[in-house]
C-alpha cells in the first residue's frame, strides 16, 4: 500500500467510526496543531501477520464532545473517567477498522487500549495525520514494527 | 414475552453504548446483565437465565473465542445464541467465531439498526423455541 492509499486507509477508518459512533464528520486532513491546550490520548499495540501500534490523540474539549455522542449524554455531565473509556474503544474500533482495510485475509489481535495526557505519538517512523472534525481537531498515528 | 441479555466487553463505554442502542431498539428486554470478559460472563450465564449473549472478541483474562468454546461445550449453556460484536471484518475471523458456535456477527463500528435487526433475527429463534416447549 502507498503512502497516500495509506494515509487515506486511515482517515476513511476514522470517518466510518466517528460518524456511526458519535455523529461527528471528518472535513479533511488539517495542519499540525498548535500546542496550546490540554490534549487526550490513547494507544494500543496489534498483533498478528502485521505487529504495530495505533493511537490517537485530541483536545480534550474535543474529547468531551466526542464522548458525549458516543454515549449519548447531553452537556456537562460527562466525567473525565467516561472521556477515557470512550476514547480508548474509539481507538479500538479506528484501529480495527484500518487493519481490515489493510489485510482483508490476515486476523489480528488487539492489545487493550492505554489512555494517556501526554503526548502520545508514536516513533519518528509512525504515519501520523492530522484531522479536521467538524468539532474541533484529532490526530491518529499508526506504525509497524520493524 | 421478555428477554435476558447479556452483555460482554471489557469497554465500559461500549457495553454502555450497546445497553442503549438495546433499549432504544424497542426489543422486550426484562433484564440487561453485562461482564468485562468471558469469566465473569460465564459466572454470570451459571448464575442467572440469559436468553442471548453478546460478546466482543479481544478481551482479558478470557476473550471472546474461548468464552464461545465454553458455552458450546457446556450443555446446560450450548443452546444459547451468542452474537458476536467485533472490530475484526475480516472473512477469516468471522468463519472462525461461527465455526466455534456463533449464531450472528456484527462489526463495530455499526449501526443501531443493523444491532436491532441481528438482535430481533435471534430473539425471534428464541420465542420459536421456547413455542416448542
Amino acid at each position: 500500500m502507498q503512502t497516500i492509499e495509506f494515509k487515506q486507509s486511515l482517515m476513511e477508518a476514522a470517518a466510518e467510526v466517528l460518524e456511526s459512533m458519535c455523529f461527528l464528520s471528518v472535513l479533511g486532513e488539517a495542519a499540525e496543531p498548535a500546542v496550546d491546550e490540554e490534549w487526550i490520548g490513547s494507544r494500543l499495540q496489534f498483533l498478528g501477520e502485521n505487529a504495530g501500534s495505533f493511537g490517537m490523540r485530541l483536545p480534550v474539549s474535543t474529547a468531551e464532545i466526542v464522548a458525549g455522542n458516543f454515549l449519548g449524554h447531553s452537556g456537562g455531565e460527562i466525567t473525565s473517567a467516561q472521556v477515557e473509556e470512550v476514547i480508548c474503544e474509539l481507538s479500538n474500533m479506528i484501529c480495527g477498522s484500518f487493519l481490515s482495510r489493510f489485510r482483508k485475509d490476515a486476523i489480528f489481535d488487539l492489545a487493550h487500549p492505554v489512555c494517556s495526557r501526554e503526548r502520545c505519538g508514536g516513533s519518528s517512523g509512525a504515519t501520523v495525520q492530522t484531522l479536521e472534525l467538524d468539532e474541533g481537531l484529532m490526530q491518529i498515528w499508526l506504525e509497524f514494527n520493524p | 414475552m421478555a428477554f435476558n441479555v447479556l452483555i460482554v466487553d471489557d469497554s465500559p463505554a461500549m457495553r454502555k453504548l450497546i445497553r442503549r442502542v438495546l433499549m432504544l431498539s424497542g426489543l422486550e428486554l426484562s433484564q440487561c446483565l453485562d461482564a468485562g470478559n468471558g469469566q465473569e460472563a460465564l459466572e454470570l450465564l451459571r448464575a442467572h437465565w440469559v436468553d442471548i449473549v453478546l460478546t466482543d472478541i479481544n478481551m482479558p483474562v478470557m476473550n471472546g473465542e474461548q468464552l464461545l468454546k465454553e458455552i458450546s461445550s457446556d450443555a446446560l449453556l450450548e443452546t444459547i445464541p451468542v452474537l458476536v460484536i467485533s472490530t475484526d471484518r475480516t472473512e477469516a475471523r468471522l468463519q472462525r467465531m461461527m465455526a466455534l458456535g456463533a449464531r450472528d456477527y456484527v462489526t463495530k463500528p455499526f449501526l443501531p439498526e443493523t444491532l436491532g435487526y441481528a438482535m430481533e433475527r435471534l430473539l425471534a429463534g428464541v420465542r420459536r423455541a421456547d413455542d416448542r416447549i
